[in-house]
């Protein structure tokens, strides 16, 4: 059975994820008005589902779950996401 | 300490092999759905209207939602940090986590209504238009979910058995995870 996460394994996770949001954020542009375009916004969206992989198998320790649950919940989360990107994508095609 | 161990013994079938009570898996997963169902009428208004789309997001302060989800990610270690604590039998030190997550939680708040009260002194509402009403729909009800979970990470805090502490911060996580998401798709795609 998988082990939970170690105090230490979360810090470095938390870590992580705060770098990946001022990435987002860097990526995005905090202050620019202009559209970053497709591959731009694969990176915000790729960027992003990073990120919730990292709070569903660390922060909600779902690495640990017995069963198919991460994948669940992580294809959730992606179909989500990719949903998400195709519209934006359709936003720059129309 | 395994995750039978730690969780009810009631059989929930294959809902049993989540950690905390499966009712908030349950819970969780309905959210997303509910949250990305308002995520995607979000993303169509960015189809059916750019021009709006582009110059309402405008208006929005990027930075003040990088921040919020600094804090949200913080605060969610907090929490994990209060469960880490929980299993070692340490109560002190998980109520303490689980105050500063809540305290967290409150500053989230506090930079949210900073936020209300910058738009609101604009002369935005959720009247303006419909770019305005879908943000202060999706941030609103995520706003009373933090709401919410503050109580409930209090209430953990009191009744702290192993259940209901992975239970209520179980339910943070999701809190979390909604915004992480949230933030680049009202914030920053364009």
């Amino acid at each position: 059975m998988p082990s939970f996460t170690s105090a230490r394994a979360l810090i470095w996770v938390w870590l992580v994820l705060i770098a990946l949001s001022a990435g987002t954020l860097f990526v995005g542009g905090a202050t620019s008005e202009e559209s970053f375009g497709i591959l731009g916004g694969a990176a915000v969206f790729g960027i992003t589902f990073f990120k919730t992989k990292l709070i569903l198998n660390y922060y909600l320790d779902l690495k640990a779950a017995i069963g198919n649950w991460n994948m669940f919940f992580s294809s959730l989360v992606f179909l989500i996401l990719l949903i998400l990107f195709g519209l934006y994508c359709a936003s720059l095609l129309f | 300490m395994s995750l039978h161990e730690i969780n009810n013994t009631d059989d929930w079938g294959p809902l049993s092999g989540l950690p905390g009570n499966p009712i908030m898996w349950l819970l969780i997963a309905s959210e997303l759905f509910v949250f990305g169902a308002f995520f995607i009428g979000f993303s169509l208004l960015h189809i059916t209207d750019p021009e709006l789309f582009s110059q309402s997001q405008n208006k929005l302060d990027r930075l003040a939602g990088g921040l919020n989800t600094m804090v949200l990610v913080s605060s969610g270690l907090f929490a994990a940090l209060a469960v880490h604590y929980q299993r070692q039998r340490n109560t002190l030190k998980t109520r303490l986590w689980l105050a500063g997550a809540g305290f967290l939680g409150v500053l989230f708040l506090v930079i949210k209504w900073t936020e209300y009260a910058d738009k609101f002194n604009q002369g935005l509402s959720p009247d303006s238009n419909s770019f305005f009403m879908w943000y202060f729909l999706c941030t609103g009800f995520h706003a009373m979910h933090v709401i919410f979970g503050i109580f409930l990470l209090i209430v953990i805090g009191w009744k702290n058995t192993d259940e209901n502490i992975l239970t209520g911060t179980a339910f943070w996580h999701m809190v979390d995870l909604i915004w992480v998401i949230m933030f680049p798709v009202i914030y920053l795609i364009r």
